[in-house]
């Protein structure tokens, strides 16, 4: 045992503080009685001039003698030695992805880290600091150093992430703390399961120690649902795999939005293996829920909102003195209207996509722009004028837009010189002078190809159709009432209308908030999986199912041998460094006291 | 009768007179109404014995010398009357709670029952010395005397029994009644031996109050000694009340066994106890009288 406050025991004083006060301040009520004859044997044995012999046999003074000892005692704040062993400093690695929302009894895997953690803090000595790292969509510190309290705190208002856990950050952080405090010793509360490649593990300055959820646990997640409406009835397709290593039979059921029970279909899937179901003739809803019906641990993976693709509702207009090649490749694939117009100034107000050829408008429709071969002059962009075509250079080969597009056997004559915006970024130059260039503006998504397709071999070549495919993609990420679906913590561009003032989002929880300027510039970023509504002021409603992270349906703990740096030297730190827990006692002494002054009473009132 | 009447009802008194003192060996020098063991001059036969010479002549059988030509002696019991003396102590100690009321009644039952009984009584009470003593009554109706001392006396002084030592003991021999609390700084045996060696016969009444006896005191305590004004300090608790129970038991114990030993009557009387209790239980088991 040793004592927080060693000082604290020269309250031990009152001690024979409180012998002296019974010596002295003793007061004698006078009794008289007939003689003192009887007595006298008695005193003599009593009395016998020693003072202390006043004091034997005073339970009174024993028992509050033993109050203040046990006080003294208390206030020096007595450490017993405890199970865990805590170093210096501890570094704990607090996962708090998806998986860990995964049941574990009465609470969550991550709340039963969070107690333990608790546990942990009660149990360091003063001088003992803990740095806190959450393990989850970035690695954070969310606290450091001796201040128990602060760093409590900080454990308590850690939360649940459903996004994909940036694990190797959080690893390499704890890693790059341990190495650089040698006396440290880093916890990492996680399930095991982090996708990542042995050889990437960061090295640790001493052996860390992984605190794994116990026993295993099956899941089966519903990992892929599609849903193509056509005309009044809807084909949904689903996939669910089991997270378990024994072949399981189960349920998929389909909901429709209003929550009616369309199709149960039982389902057989292999052992780690998936199965797919598909249904037809659905009747039209805005949105499905595909559950798998299933009572494992975690229930987030468990159902999916499937968004259904309506077919031939996309619409492009564009303005073009004819163009073959691009309304045929525009029109391919038939989810696109196209409409012509003439006057470029005077486009309609409900297409997707407004295509220029060879004008410039002068003000910004209301959707997304793809420029082809803008003449010069000034308008949404400002072009400068012709240019020889120089040697062609791919600026970002690894690009959505150019992948399978292979434009190394492009042949131009001329192209238009767009002048460099910060919002347009090019992907492909021609010499100094961007050939194709993306960007987006107030929410308008631009793609500029900056030449005539008809002086070049462009429409010729295979990968034209593909660009465009590309171009179309990226041009408009929606089509219809739906905005598509999205990883939880990805981060979406909010587009047309949904910039315009007044709009709201209803997330799956039920909380309302306004779109504000900074979801505008940095896009939106669903926390949780779900349905998110994002509701107009005139009453329209966009659809955002926002799904949880294929890997965080693994629920079984994985033991992970993490690497130490320093080699042979690794056993000696460990055995000096880590020092052994300690837990203060003060409580239970501070019982017994409390215990104490009740006897205290009793014997006050019996009168000893 | 009026200082009777208050310390023991008529009821009692005419109680008390079918009482009487134990008829043991009456040292009394007075002819009287109480057969002794003694021969004497009574109407009672006692026996017949050989005449020796120098045998009173008057007590020679003549009609058994005429029909058998012996001479014999016919005796006869004596009858004699008894004397109480009566000790009653006064000093200050007895004066607690209801010691000294107790000691009052039971030297006026004892001194009535002795007056009615046709036998001779005396009172005597004592302090560090002996103080106020009535001339020897007889007859029931001057017993009035003995309750108009018993009820106009104030106990006072410390007291002592080396007033018995120092000669003054009562010279005819007969029933010397000391009633106290026998808490003597100074001793108790040696008065008592005297007593005993002069021919008297001793009854020994032990009073002691039941504060004395068990006593209900509690805490830090300044004992005061109500004679000698002497006082001590005790932290009383149970230990304490246990062992100073302990020395009770062992004070009177030994006073039982002195007396015992002596064969003197002994009694223990706490000052709560009834009166009829004492006189018809504690007294007449303990021989101090008969019926």
């Amino acid at each position: 045992m040793s004592l927080l406050s060693p000082w604290m025991l020269s309250f031990l004083i009152v001690l024979p503080l409180i012998v002296i006060f019974y010596l002295l301040k003793r007061t004698y009520q006078d009794v008289t009685v007939p003689s003192l004859l009887l007595w006298q044997q008695l005193l003599r044995d009593m009395e016998a001039n020693r003072p202390w012999q006043k004091l034997k046999r005073n339970l009174l003074l024993l028992l509050q003698l033993l109050v203040a000892l046990l006080l003294a005692v208390a206030l020096a704040r007595p450490l017993i030695p405890s199970a865990t062993p805590v170093a210096d400093h501890t570094i704990a690695v607090l996962d708090v992805s998806a998986s860990m929302a995964a049941r574990a009894g009465e609470t969550t895997r991550l709340e039963q880290n969070k107690a333990d953690l608790r546990k942990l803090l009660s149990q360091m000595g003063p001088q003992q600091e803990l740095t806190l790292i959450s393990m989850g969509q970035e690695a954070r510190v969310l606290a450091t150093g001796s201040d128990h309290i602060k760093i409590e705190q900080a454990l308590n208002e850690a939360e649940q992430e459903y996004a994909k856990a940036d694990y190797e950050g959080s690893l390499s952080l704890a890693a790059a703390l341990s190495s650089k405090d040698a006396k440290s010793a880093v916890r990492i509360y996680s399930d095991g399961n982090w996708g990542i490649d042995s050889t990437m593990f960061p090295a640790f300055g001493s052996s860390p120690k992984l605190i794994l959820p116990a026993g295993k646990a099956a899941n089966l997640a519903v990992r892929h649902a599609a849903a193509v409406a056509q005309g009044e009835q809807t084909a949904l397709v689903a996939t669910v795999e089991n997270v378990d290593e024994t072949a399981r039979e189960l349920e998929l059921e389909v909901y429709d939005a209003a929550g009616k029970l369309l199709e149960t279909t039982a389902l057989q899937v292999t052992a780690q293996g998936k199965a797919s179901h598909s249904w037809t003739g659905l009747p039209k809803s805005p949105f499905y829920k595909v559950r798998v019906k299933s009572d494992d641990p975690l229930a987030l993976d468990d159902e999916r909102i499937v968004l259904p693709e309506q077919s031939g509702q996309a619409k492009a207009w564009i303005a073009s003195e004819g163009n073959l090649f691009l309304e045929k490749a525009l029109g391919l694939g038939g989810g696109l209207t196209l409409e012509r117009g003439a006057d470029p100034d005077a486009p309609p107000t409900d297409a997707n996509l407004y295509v220029y050829d060879g004008v410039l408008p002068t003000e910004w429709p209301n959707g997304s722009v793809l420029l082809v071969n803008p003449p010069a002059g000034t308008g949404i962009v400002n072009v400068t004028g012709t240019v020889e075509a120089g040697k062609l250079q791919v600026v970002t080969p690894d690009s959505p837009i150019l992948s399978h597009v292979d434009l190394s056997s492009l042949h131009l004559k001329e192209m238009q010189a767009v002048e460099s915006n910060t919002w347009l970024q090019p992907l492909v130059k021609s010499g100094d002078t961007p050939l194709l260039s993306i960007g987006e503006k107030n929410g308008h998504r631009v793609a500029v190809l900056a030449f005539d397709l008809h002086q070049s071999d462009l429409p010729l070549l295979p990968a034209f159709p593909l660009l465009i495919k590309h171009l179309n993609e990226y041009l408009m990420p929606v089509a219809g009432g739906t905005l598509g679906t999205l990883e939880a913590g990805m981060r979406m561009p909010l587009v047309p209308p949904i910039r315009e003032t007044g709009w709201q989002v209803l997330d799956p929880a039920g909380e309302k908030r306004p779109i504000d300027q900074a979801m505008i510039e940095q896009g939106f970023q669903p926390a949780m999986p779900g349905l998110y509504r994002f509701l107009g002021e005139k009453g329209e409603e966009l659809l955002l199912s926002v799904t949880l992270p294929a890997e965080e349906s693994q629920l079984s703990a994985k033991s992970v041998a993490l690497p130490v740096t320093g080699g042979g030297e690794e056993g000696v730190a460990d055995a000096t460094l880590v020092e052994e827990g300690q837990t203060e006692i003060w409580r239970y002494l501070a019982l017994l006291i409390l215990l104490l002054v009740f006897v205290e009473w009793g014997v006050y009132k019996r009168g000893i | 009768m009026s200082g009777g009447e208050q310390l023991l009802t008529p009821a009692l008194l005419a109680q008390i007179e079918r009482l009487r003192l134990p008829a043991r060996d009456l040292p009394s020098a007075r002819v009287g109404g109480r057969k002794t063991r003694q021969l004497g001059s009574s109407l009672e036969f006692a026996e017949y014995r050989a005449y020796t010479p120098g045998d009173d002549l008057r007590y020679i059988d003549w009609r058994a010398y005429a029909r058998l030509g012996k001479l014999f002696l016919k005796r006869y019991l004596d009858e004699r009357d008894a004397l109480l003396y009566l000790l009653v102590d006064t000093s200050r100690s007895m004066d607690f709670d209801g010691k000294w009321l107790q000691a009052k009644r039971i030297a006026a039952a004892l001194g009535y029952l002795t007056l009615a009984g046709g036998d001779r009584a005396e009172a005597w009470l004592f302090a560090a010395g002996v103080g106020e003593r009535t001339p020897r009554l007889t007859g029931k109706q001057s017993a009035y005397r003995l309750f108009e001392l018993f009820g106009r006396t104030e106990t006072g002084e410390e007291g002592s029994l080396d007033w018995l030592a120092g000669g003054s003991v009562p010279r005819e021999p007969g029933v010397v009644v000391v009633i106290s609390d026998f808490l003597f700084e100074t001793g108790y045996e040696e008065p008592l031996r005297r007593l005993q060696a002069r021919g008297h016969q001793v009854v020994v009444l032990q009073i002691l109050a039941r504060v004395e006896l068990d006593p209900p005191y509690a805490g830090d305590s300044h004992l005061i000694d109500s004679e000698s004004g002497f006082a001590r300090d005790v932290s009383i608790s149970p230990h304490v009340l246990k062992r100073y129970r302990q020395a009770v038991g062992d004070y009177t114990a030994r006073l039982a066994d002195f007396c015992q030993r002596r064969g003197m009557a002994y009694a223990l009387i706490a000052d709560d106890e009834k009166i009829e209790d004492v006189l018809f239980r504690r007294l007449l088991s303990a021989g101090v009288m008969t019926r």
